[in-house]
């Protein structure tokens, strides 16, 4: 199969793609295939910078998805990925409801069904 | 600007694992223009290369890399064994494929053990042909001595292969730049490397390369500052009972599910004026034990910091504590003289056991084998959801007593100023202890 123009531009333009994403997310028009916003919350100097992405059933259907969904999948895909890299914690933890306790869960792999996601902060023994 | 691989001014050749360090990467380069290899490791940045030629500077893996590119055989080389079974191999394409999803075309991949400076390495060649003839390839390297697991090797494959393909793509597309390259080894100073750690001062664009640096992104445009960012993160996380009494208290409880037998309870408390890190409290069997000091490796609010041990502790105990070393445990009250009044009351968890993920199960990965590492993550959230009490939630109509004891000992805490933090030297250092 030959790249398109357009594949390669998806592939180097991660800004274009970004900017579209963040549009879409402010005008809520998702394609079919999104069940709703997923979120990572990576910690760092910032506090914590949600990072927002389509939540679907499963990476198969990466396809039915616009370039700039498509895009927001992989990055927080690659936000899992690294931060297994540098050995950081990613726990699947949602707010707990009243008269509930948290209940984090180690996450090894990406599910882009997921809501909420929490890449902690680096600890040491001090 | 620099010459640099981000900038397109060289190729990836090949990444190869270090064989002293697991999972830090030395990238083999090929000037664009010269042809000339170049590697991240010590030996070629320093000249250390004992076998290099006077007309030129070298090492183990500019060398090797010069073979593959002359297409001489490898001495001694052997199928990579369990690594190159048919499935195994195909996890690694998938991998890829996920990560780079625009990338298109027939893809191969083969596998090989062979030896660098009398080290065993597995090579795994990327290969992706693309419809209009072109062919764009990424090799990655990896140590056997660490034992990779086939989770590493699929995120670093895709990583490494993944990137080398998809920049060769570009080029062929006549794009130079592929974002930025994974991070990889650098021989840096003292001072660099910490500024390293403590992240860069201002990251104006985020590549999928260093995408985690986006936490460090001070201004959201929320009109929030990083601290309050950090704190409405904690309070959401927490549920507003727990925050309340996090509030109130001053610390809390979390009931150990790995020393259920010594009925250990690990008493989180905050700096009142929540800037410090403050030590962990270590109960047994009520008794006040130790002291763990556990402090920020990077640079993030003291909520973030909080919320980090707290929910580390419930879902993986054991990974949080392997940061605490024989030095990082003291004796009771090391930080601050406030005595212990209410009670610190252990109460059942299950055990939750990350699952281990060793190259034997690597072949039953994706099999219905009820060993394999996934049956075993679903397995575990099963378990996870049937989590009791863990955590000691007591009422925010605590008595009085207990309410103006806490505030009193807030008020005599010599850290409660926010003069100290959890490095202070000890006063005292004796009953250490770890498992």
């Amino acid at each position: 199969m030959t790249m398109t123009a357009e594949n390669e531009t998806t592939l180097v333009n991660e800004e274009a793609l970004a900017r579209r994403w963040k549009e879409r997310c402010a005008s809520s028009q998702f394609s079919q295939a999104v069940l709703g916003l997923g979120t990572i919350r990576v910690m760092g100097k910032a506090g914590d910078a949600p990072v927002q992405f389509p939540r679907i059933t499963s990476l198969d259907t990466l396809s039915a998805l616009e370039p700039d969904e498509q895009w927001a999948v992989r990055a927080a895909q690659a936000i899992v990925i690294q931060a297994y890299d540098q050995r950081r914690s990613v726990l699947a933890a949602a707010p707990p409801q009243p008269d509930s306790l948290p209940m984090p869960k180690p996450v090894t792999t990406f599910d882009p069904s997921v809501e909420t996601l929490l890449v902690t902060s680096i600890i040491r023994g001090g | 600007m620099p010459r640099s691989l981000a900038n397109g001014d060289y190729s990836l050749v090949m990444a190869v694992e270090s064989s002293s360090r697991a999972d830090s990467w030395y990238r083999v380069l090929a000037d664009r223009q010269t042809g000339a290899l170049s590697c991240d490791c010590p030996p070629w940045t320093f000249k250390q290369d004992a076998q290099a030629s006077t007309s030129g500077r070298s090492c183990h893996h500019t060398r090797l890399a010069q073979q593959l590119s002359r297409a001489t055989p490898l001495s001694a080389t052997t199928p990579a064994g369990a690594f190159a079974q048919g499935r195994a191999l195909a996890s690694l394409i998938s991998a890829t494929q996920q990560q780079w999803p625009g990338l298109r075309g027939e893809w191969s991949i083969e596998g090989r053990v062979a030896e660098i400076n009398e080290k065993p390495y597995v090579f795994f060649l990327l290969t992706l042909a693309l419809g209009n003839g072109g062919m764009a390839t990424g090799v990655t390297a990896f140590a056997q001595r660490h034992r990779p697991t086939q989770q590493h090797l699929q995120t670093r494959v895709a990583m490494w292969s993944g990137y080398a393909i998809a920049s060769e793509v570009a080029r062929i597309g006549g794009f130079p730049l592929a974002g930025q390259p994974p991070e990889h080894f650098r021989v840096t100073s003292g001072r660099r490397a910490r500024r390293a750690v403590a992240g860069p001062a201002s990251t104006p664009a985020i590549g999928l390369g260093d995408i985690l640096r986006i936490g460090d992104v001070e201004d959201l445009g929320d009109g929030l500052r990083p601290t309050e960012r950090a704190e409405l993160t904690l309070r959401l996380f927490l549920g507003e009972q727990l925050y309340q009494q996090l509030e109130t208290r001053g610390f809390l409880d979390v009931s150990s599910a790995h020393y259920a037998e010594e009925q250990r309870v690990y008493r989180l408390r905050r700096d009142p004026s929540k800037r410090y890190e403050r030590r962990v409290r270590v109960f047994e069997r009520g008794r006040y034990f130790n002291d763990l000091c556990i402090v920020r490796a990077q640079n993030v609010p003291e909520a973030d910091h909080f919320l980090t041990v707290f929910l580390g502790l419930l879902s993986d105990e054991e990974t949080t504590l392997s940061v605490v070393k024989r030095h990082n445990i003291f004796a009771p009250n090391s930080d601050g003289r406030e005595r212990e009044t209410v009670p610190a009351i252990w109460q059942p968890r299950l055990c939750i056991a990350p699952p281990k993920i060793l190259p034997d199960d690597v072949l039953n990965w994706q099999s219905g084998n009820p060993g394999c590492p996934r049956c075993w993550l679903h397995l575990r959230a099963e378990l996870l959801r049937e989590m009791s009490n863990c955590v000691q939630v007591e009422g925010i109509d605590e008595s009085e007593h207990q309410l103006l004891h806490a505030r009193f000992l807030q008020r005599c805490d010599p850290l409660a100023d926010g003069c100290g933090t959890a490095n202070q030297p000890t006063t005292a250092e004796g009953s250490h202890r770890l498992r």
